[in-house]
């Protein structure tokens, strides 16, 4: 799994958490990680269903795994404008880690670096770094040492 | 108190994300209090960490953060098991520790 600069979408505007996942699915298809952006978004909003990805801090991960999903994949989404999203502390949202995967052989090591992700998550120095870098280069790479994406 | 050593297993939905953050967040809080705390995570990588025998049979109690089936529960068998959300896991490792401990070894 490649976590590269088009992986990262910044001063994205949406107006609540549908059009967040919309958002979201309808990006996985231009990097090519789905043919089928309503499956995927619906996919998204069904684990929602289940229970709501909102964490802590303003972090969400929305995640799929679903048959539209071609490969594993990351897509993260920085907003200009929080949204309303159920999280742990009640405040909303602004940073947002798409996890995506297809239910049979994701692969362990790409299945290790989304859970690498989602604990680093729950680390606040990791936040105020990831914070703290402005353009998609610069976040895609320290993303992907995170997470070990650059050991594939 | 003497030393407390607590094993557990994390599942979530989709054994993603939540499954590993859950048992880091229960294993950083168990550093943090003076516990000794493994969780085995049951994701979609399989069993992650897994729990021996030797290391259940030491355990003072068992936690279950899930509300999933859990795979492998024979090697608890006469331990004490508690299910937490997987959630108040995440949001509130100390807290779940604590009031696990303070109802199993009081």
């Amino acid at each position: 799994m490649k976590f590269i600069k088009k992986n990262v979408l910044l001063n994205v505007d949406v107006k609540d958490k549908d059009s967040l996942l919309k958002y979201v699915s309808d990006q996985a298809q231009k990097i090519s990680l789905t043919d089928d952006p309503d499956s995927l978004l619906q996919s998204f909003q069904e684990r929602e269903k289940e229970y709501s990805t909102g964490l802590q801090d303003g972090f969400a991960i929305p995640h799929a795994k679903s048959d539209a999903v071609k490969k594993v994949g990351i897509i993260y989404v920085r907003l200009s404008n929080p949204i309303k999203w159920k999280t742990y502390d009640n405040k909303p949202v602004t940073d947002v880690f798409a996890l995506m995967v297809p239910p049979e052989n994701a692969g362990n090591a790409h299945l290790k670096m989304l859970a690498n992700l989602s604990t680093a998550l729950l680390e606040d120095g990791f936040k105020v770094d990831l914070r703290q870098k402005s353009n998609e280069e610069e976040i895609a790479k320290f993303i992907s040492k995170e997470i070990g994406a650059n050991e594939l | 108190m003497s030393e407390v050593n607590v094993v557990g297993v994390s599942a979530c939905p989709a054994g993603l994300a939540h499954t590993p953050m859950a048992a880091k967040a229960l294993e950083l809080a168990g550093k943090k209090l003076g516990y000794n705390v493994k969780i085995e995570q049951q994701g979609m990588m399989g069993p992650v960490h897994a729990i021996t025998q030797e290391e259940a049979d030491q355990a003072d109690f068992v936690l279950i953060a899930s509300d999933q089936k859990i795979t492998d529960m024979e090697r608890f068998k006469g331990k004490k098991v508690i299910r937490v959300n997987i959630n108040t896991c995440i949001q509130a490792p100390e807290a779940v520790l604590k009031k696990c401990v303070s109802a199993v070894m009081n």
